[in-house]
């Protein structure tokens, strides 16, 4: 299995490079998913503008992007086939995460 | 002691001095713990996983200001954040939001001993560091990668001479057909000549494809010419020399300067028929006839239909059915095999940067196809690709990432002067010089029926 951990400051292009991976992996027949942590962000956090993203809130976010790092083990660890025919081998599991910078665990 | 006035300013330059290197051990703070919690993230993932995990950091880093610019704009008409702000309200905060991570943030380096992938700009510079084995095969894929705004045609070899019905397009253009070779009256399979040449009905569609391709490479590059202008005359903010205008002459967007860039980049197989169909095309390099966009070699199943497949080989057909990508028909090769020799042809679409034309076959096109609208393999090999069809996939800022267009050239009226070379290419490379480019194929295929795609 192989994780992509994407680094960058915002706007520099992290979610759309991690779109054109996945497309390109699975379109080989890996099995391919992304981890968006300013995804789950949006779902947990009220407020979203640049205050939340501000040095106070650092532990806020960190335990955000690690709510979403450890489901991306988990997925990993999953044995289960990911496809109906159960032919594809989990060793092949590409997972993607698309978090904002590296500023995540403690 | 009365502090002189020189030794004022040294006091106060002193604190200063001093005042400054605490905001930036602050600063080093942050930086330094930036690049702790990578390898904090590396070391979890290893230890969860039991070191069975390749753990790759991918990092983008832009100093284009052209480039951010757009970034910029994409996100914010993008990001749900935003979509409640004002433009002007949403640029000032997302600015803000970069600046707060700018002071925490550490580019990679090699020093931390992680295997990363970094891409500059979203062009072709990147740096690599510990990457091996099959992260590397992937390389040539990143380097491809741009935001570049050319379409991309994909289209169907057209109708040959010996295609007899199964072939030829219905009145309403959407023949049936998917994976298999559609059913004949009174025959179970479809074969063509492998170096049939164009029909009439063909040659048409060739000449009214030529035509479509000018069109749309003249509205192409007048388009892409628009949108350096305006970044010209509205230039950002924090712009210095913008990088994006030194790199391209100032000329003036003229229809003649359109005319004379507007070719495409040409791939076809290296069946005649497909050379041919691209024959009209203005092109910008020498047309790529690759074999690797040759049909799908069904082994023995060739030229069948699906039915005839299904009870002439009923172990094998199951076999297949249970697994569409990897059992391989006998004798012949897996869809497997076949996305594996498209690769390289589907990252040099990718990578280019002017329009592109692929002219190919069924089983090549719906694979391609499946790339540009994340279809399963399963969905692909259920789509039609119809014959003197163009589908045009151009990117977009959706989720999508392309937008697909299907257009029919079969109802255009012919054009009149279809022969009539952009500038002197046609002459050395019409329809009848492909024949005599390949002449020594034609004759030694002759014999070799081939199915129709």
């Amino acid at each position: 299995m192989t994780v992509f951990i994407m680094v960058g400051l915002p706007a520099r292009g992290k979610s759309f490079i991690s779109k054109k991976l996945e497309r390109f992996l699975s379109w080989r027949g890996e099995t391919v998913r992304i981890f968006n942590v300013g995804e789950r962000r949006r779902k947990l956090a009220s407020a979203q503008d640049a205050s939340f993203f501000s040095k106070e809130n650092l532990a806020v976010r960190e335990d955000i992007a690690q709510g979403v790092l450890y489901e991306m083990v988990e997925w990993l660890r999953s044995s289960a086939p990911p496809s109906s025919n159960g032919l594809a081998d989990p060793s092949r599991r590409f997972a993607i995460f698309d978090a904002t910078n590296s500023v995540i665990a403690h | 002691m009365a502090l002189t006035p020189r030794q004022t300013i040294g006091c106060s330059l002193g604190t200063l001095l001093l005042l400054v290197d605490r905001m930036l051990s602050v600063d080093r703070l942050d930086r330094a713990q930036a690049v702790r919690r990578r390898q904090v993230v590396a070391q979890t993932l290893d230890r969860e996983l039991h070191g069975e995990c390749q753990v790759i950091f991918v990092e983008s880093v832009c100093n284009d200001t052209s480039v951010l610019e757009r970034n910029l704009l994409q996100k914010i008409s993008m990001s749900p954040d935003y979509c409640a702000m004002e433009c002007e309200a949403a640029l000032a905060d997302l600015r803000t939001r970069i600046a707060q991570y700018e002071s925490q943030y550490e580019t990679l380096t090699t020093h931390e001993r992680l295997s990363f992938i970094k891409l500059f700009d979203l062009s072709s510079e990147l740096h690599l560091n510990l990457i091996y084995g099959s992260v590397a095969r992937l390389v040539p894929y990143m380097m491809g990668i741009h935001i570049g705004r050319r379409p991309i045609w994909l289209v169907r070899a057209a109708h040959c001479e010996d295609a007899g019905d199964g072939g030829t397009p219905n009145s309403s253009g959407e023949p049936s057909e998917s994976a298999f070779p559609s059913r004949r009256q009174g025959s179970q399979t479809v074969i063509v000549p492998r170096a049939a040449a164009l029909s009439e009905e063909g040659l048409l569609f060739a000449q009214r494809l030529g035509a479509f391709v000018r069109a749309r490479c003249v509205e192409h590059h007048v388009a892409s010419d628009a949108t350096l202008t305006q970044q010209r005359e509205a230039p950002p903010a924090t712009a210095g020399a913008g990088t994006a205008d030194s790199m391209r002459p100032e000329s003036t967007v003229s229809s003649v300067d359109a005319m004379s860039e507007s070719g495409c980049v040409i791939y076809t197989s290296t069946l005649p028929r497909a050379i041919q169909t691209a024959s009209f095309v203005p092109r910008l390099t020498r047309p790529h006839a690759t074999s690797t966009l040759n049909p799908l070699d069904r082994g023995v199943a060739y030229g069948l239909t699906e039915e005839a497949f299904a009870t002439g080989m009923a172990e094998d057909y199951a076999r297949w059915r249970a697994d569409l990508r990897h059992t391989r028909f006998p004798g012949g090769e897996s869809y497997s095999d076949l996305i594996a020799r498209l690769e390289p042809t589907l990252i040099e679409l990718e990578q280019q940067t002017s329009p592109v034309l692929v002219v190919s076959h069924v089983s090549t096109l719906q694979v391609l196809s499946a790339y540009f609208t994340a279809n399963s393999l399963e969905e692909a090999l259920a789509t039609s690709i119809p014959h003197h069809t163009v589908i045009e996939f151009k990117p977009s800022a959706t989720t999508m990432m392309w937008e697909r267009e299907l257009i029919h050239l079969d109802d255009a009226v012919p054009p009149k002067s279809p022969a009539t070379p952009a500038g002197g290419c046609h002459a050395r490379h019409g329809p009848d010089a492909a024949a005599v480019i390949y002449p020594a194929t034609v004759a030694m295929r002759q014999a070799q029926p081939e199915e129709l795609r």
